[in-house]
C-alpha cells in the first residue's frame, strides 16, 4: 500500500514528462500506447485503493510529515471510499476517451497527450486531496490543461473563445475559493481538512466562517456547473473535441460536485448539523432551478454537443438537490447518479463524436436522416437517451429512487417531480435527436443555438467509415451503467460510503471524533420501484415523439406552437448570450444570493 | 491589527472583477484578472502579519521569538504560479483571436448564442 496514493498522482505527471521530452520525434501510436498503458496502471492503482479504504481510510501524509502534538503541517492525502471511486470514475473515462481517440484523431496535437495525462494526475489528486490548500492546486492543476485542451483548435475563432470563458470563469472561481480558504485559515490556523472540522466544531457559524463557506463553495460550484455559475459548461462543450468533452463532462463536472460535499461535510459538517434549513434551502433550491433549466434548455438545441452540456447541467442540478438534502440516502443515491450519469454522459458524446467523424457536422437539422446506415450508432444513443430519461433497472433510475427515498426522509417528497422533470427533458431531447438523425422523423427543427458558421471537423474531413473501435468504449461504458443498476447490496454499500463521507474526516487524521452530521445509523428497507424509471421513460419517449411529430400539424397551427414556444424561451437563450460580462455579473449575483441566503439562515435559526 | 491592508485587499478584488465585466478588449480582461489575484495576495499575506513579528528565520533569534506566518506566503507564492501559468493561457489565446478575426473585444467573439 505504502506509497500508491502518492504514486497514483506522480506517475501520469512523470509520464507526461516523458512524453514532453521525446514528443517531437515521436510516432504517434508510440504515444497513443504509452498514453494509454499509463491511464490502466492508474485504474489498477484506485482499484486497489477503493479495496483497500473500504475497510479504513487510508491516509498519506505526503514526504511523512505526520501531525506532531495535534498540529499538522504536511498534506495529508485522505482516500475513504466514495474518493477512490471518484479517482477511479476519472481514470477509467480518461481511458475510455484515449480508446476513442485512437482513431477519432487523424492528427493528433503534438501536445495532446502530455495535457491528457496532466489532466488526469489533477483529477485524481482532486479526488485524494484530504487538505483545503491542496484541493485549491490540484483544481488549478486540473483546470489548466482542461482550458488548453478545450481551445485546441486554435484556427477556428469559436474554440479560442469558448476556451477564454472556460478559462477566466474557472479562474475568477477558483480566485474566490482561495479568497475563502484564506478567511477560513484566518479563523483556524490549519489547512488540513480533518484539523479544520474539527476546530470548527464547538463553534458558532458566525458572519467570517459563513462568508468563507459561501466563497469556498462557489469556487466548486463553479467547476460544477451548478447554475448560475454554469455559463461556461455550454460554450466550453460546443467546441471542445469529442474526446476532451467526454472527460469534462464525464469527470470534471462530477468532481465538482463531489469536492462541494467532501468539503462541506468535512470542515463545516458540524455547522451544517445547526442550521440544516438554510444549507437544505440554498443546495436545493439551486440544485432544482438547475435541473429545471438544463432540462428546457437542452430540449431547445439542435447542436448536439451544445445539447449534450444543458443536460449535463440539469443532471449535476439533480446531484447537487441530492447532495443537500443532508440525508445518507440522499448522498448515496446522489453518488450513484452522479457515476451513472458520467458513463451514460461519456458514451453519448462518442457518439457525437461519430456523427462528427463522418459527416463533419453535428447540428442535428443538417444530419438529418443521413444516419439511416449507422444502425449499431442509433441503438447506442438510443440507449443512452433511455439510459438519461432514467429506465429501470439501468444505474441512474436507481439513483433517483435513492435521491426520493432521501428526500422523502427530508419532508421533501415534491421533488420527485424535479428529478423526474430533468430526466424526461433531458431523455427526449437525446432521443428525439436520436430519431431526427437516425430515422428521418420530423421535419426541420426550430429554435437552437446556431452553430458557428464554418464549424472546422475535428477530424480531417469527412470519412466514409467508422472504426469499430470507436464504438467499442461507448458500448463497453453503456454495458456498464446497465449492469451498475443491477449489482446486488450496491444501494447498501453507497450507503455506508455516504456515512462515512458525512462522517468527514476529523477521525481519519486524528483529529477528533467524527461530526455531528449523521443521524440515522443504519440503511432502512428500500426497495427500488420499477414505476417511477418506467414513467419518466415513457414521458421522455412522448416528449421526443411528439415533438418530431409536430410537422405533421396544419400549418398554421404549427406556426402557433413554434412561435409560442420560442417567446417562451426567448428570455433563456438570451440569457445564454456567451458574453464573458453577463457570465462575471452573473458569478458575482449568485456570490451574493448565497451569502445572504446562509447568512439569514443562520440568523434566522 | 490595521484594517488597511484587508481593505486594500478588498478593493483590489472588488475593481478587478468590475473590469473583467466591463473590459471590452481581451487583454485589458486579463490584466483585471491579474488585479483581482493581486487582491488575493494581500489578503494572504496581511492574515499571517503580526506587528513587530520576526521574519520566519530562527538562524540567529531563538525559537521564542514571534514571527509572521511562513505558511500564507507559500500560499501566496503557490497562488503567483497558477496566476502566470493562467495569464499566460489566456494571452496566448488572446493573441491567437487577434490573428485570426483581427479583433481582440469579447463581445464580438462570443462562441455561440442560446
Amino acid at each position: 500500500m505504502g506509497d500508491l496514493p502518492a504514486l497514483a498522482i506522480a506517475v501520469p505527471l512523470v509520464v507526461a514528462a516523458g512524453l514532453l521530452a521525446i514528443s517531437p520525434k515521436s510516432p504517434r501510436l508510440l504515444a497513443d500506447i504509452i498514453m494509454a498503458a499509463t491511464v490502466a496502471a492508474v485504474v489498477a492503482m484506485c482499484a486497489v485503493l477503493l479495496w483497500a479504504s473500504a475497510q479504513n481510510t487510508v491516509v498519506y501524509w505526503v514526504g511523512g510529515w505526520i501531525p506532531r502534538h495535534h498540529i499538522a503541517v504536511g498534506i495529508p492525502l485522505v482516500i475513504d471510499p466514495t474518493a477512490a471511486a471518484m479517482a477511479l470514475l476519472a481514470a477509467v473515462m480518461v481511458l475510455a476517451s484515449a480508446i476513442f481517440s485512437w482513431r477519432y484523431f487523424d492528427v493528433a496535437g503534438e501536445l495532446y497527450h502530455v495535457l491528457m495525462l496532466c489532466f488526469l494526475a489533477g483529477m485524481v489528486g482532486f479526488a485524494f486531496a484530504g487538505d483545503i490548500f491542496t484541493l485549491f492546486v490540484f483544481f488549478e492543476l486540473m483546470s489548466i490543461p482542461a482550458f488548453v485542451l478545450t481551445a485546441t483548435k486554435i484556427e477556428e475563432v469559436e474554440a479560442l473563445s469558448g476556451g477564454f470563458n472556460f478559462a477566466v470563469i474557472n479562474t475568477a472561481g477558483g480566485l474566490v475559493m482561495l479568497l475563502g480558504i484564506a478567511l477560513i485559515y484566518a479563523r483556524t490556523g490549519t489547512l488540513s481538512m480533518g484539523h479544520l472540522g474539527a476546530a470548527l466544531a464547538g463553534t458558532r457559524a458566525d458572519g467570517m466562517v459563513v462568508v468563507a463557506f459561501v466563497f469556498i463553495s462557489v469556487g466548486l460550484f463553479t467547476k460544477a456547473g451548478l447554475v448560475p455559475f454554469h455559463f461556461w459548461l455550454a460554450d466550453a462543450h460546443a467546441v471542445a473535441p469529442t474526446p476532451v468533452c467526454v472527460v469534462l463532462s464525464g469527470v470534471m463536472v462530477e468532481l465538482g460536485a463531489f469536492a462541494v460535499a467532501r468539503v462541506d461535510f468535512a470542515v463545516f459538517g458540524s455547522q451544517l448539523a445547526d442550521h440544516t434549513t438554510a444549507y437544505r434551502v440554498a443546495l436545493v433550491g439551486a440544485g432544482a432551478f438547475a435541473a429545471v433549466l438544463g432540462g428546457l434548455m437542452s430540449l431547445g438545441q439542435r447542436h448536439l454537443k451544445r445539447l449534450l452540456a444543458q443536460s449535463t447541467v440539469s443532471h449535476i442540478g439533480v446531484i447537487v438537490t441530492g447532495i443537500g438534502l443532508l440525508e445518507p440516502t440522499a448522498v448515496a443515491g446522489a453518488g450513484i447518479y452522479l457515476i451513472a450519469h458520467a458513463l451514460i454522459k461519456g458514451a453519448l458524446f462518442m457518439m457525437a463524436g461519430v456523427l462528427l467523424h463522418r459527416f463533419g457536422t453535428v447540428d442535428a437539422n443538417e444530419l438529418a436522416g443521413r444516419g439511416k446506415r449507422m444502425r449499431w450508432v442509433g441503438v447506442l444513443l438510443a440507449v443512452g437517451g433511455l439510459a438519461l430519461a432514467g429506465l429501470p433497472p439501468i444505474g441512474l433510475a436507481l439513483g433517483t429512487s435513492l435521491i426520493h427515498e432521501g428526500a422523502r426522509h427530508a419532508g421533501a417528497g415534491w421533488l420527485v417531480v424535479v428529478a423526474v422533470f430533468a430526466s424526461v427533458t433531458t431523455g427526449a431531447a437525446v432521443l428525439r435527436a436520436g430519431a431526427h438523425v437516425f430515422l428521418g422523423w420530423g421535419g426541420r427543427e426550430g429554435a437552437g443555438a446556431s452553430t458557428p458558421e464554418h464549424e472546422e471537423p475535428e477530424t480531417r474531413g469527412p470519412h466514409r467509415t467508422t472504426p469499430v473501435v470507436m464504438l467499442v468504449p461507448a458500448a463497453v461504458l453503456l454495458a456498464a451503467v446497465v449492469a451498475l443498476g443491477l449489482i446486488p447490496g450496491l444501494a447498501e454499500a453507497a450507503y455506508r460510503a455516504a456515512l462515512r463521507l458525512m462522517g468527514g474526516m476529523s477521525e481519519a487524521v486524528g483529529a477528533g471524533p467524527a461530526s455531528a452530521m449523521v443521524t440515522t445509523a443504519h440503511f432502512g428497507p428500500f426497495k427500488s420501484s420499477p414505476w417511477l424509471g418506467t414513467a419518466s421513460a415513457a414521458g421522455a419517449v412522448v416528449v421526443a415523439v411528439s415533438s418530431l411529430g409536430m410537422h405533421r400539424l396544419p400549418r398554421r397551427l404549427q406556426g402557433a406552437v413554434d412561435g409560442a414556444i420560442a417567446t417562451a424561451m426567448a428570455p433563456l437563450h438570451r440569457l445564454h448570450s456567451g458574453k464573458i460580462g453577463d457570465q462575471l455579473v452573473w458569478l458575482a449575483v449568485g456570490i451574493a444570493t448565497l451569502v445572504l441566503v446562509i447568512a439569514i439562515g443562520v440568523v434566522g435559526c | 491589527m490595521s484594517v488597511v491592508p484587508f481593505a486594500v485587499a478588498g478593493w483590489l478584488v472588488v475593481w478587478g472583477l468590475v473590469g473583467m465585466i466591463r473590459s471590452t478588449r481581451l487583454i485589458h480582461l486579463t490584466v483585471c484578472l491579474g488585479v483581482l489575484q493581486a487582491g488575493t495576495y494581500v489578503l494572504l499575506i496581511s492574515i499571517g502579519d503580526a506587528a513587530g513579528a520576526h521574519v520566519p528565520l530562527y538562524a540567529e533569534v531563538s525559537p521564542d521569538t514571534a514571527a509572521v506566518d511562513p505558511i500564507v506566503q507559500a500560499m501566496t507564492l503557490t497562488d503567483i504560479v497558477v496566476g502566470a501559468t493562467v495569464t499566460a493561457v489566456l494571452l496566448a489565446l488572446a493573441i491567437q483571436a487577434d490573428k485570426h478575426r483581427r479583433t481582440t473585444d469579447p463581445d464580438e467573439l462570443s462562441p455561440m448564442k442560446g
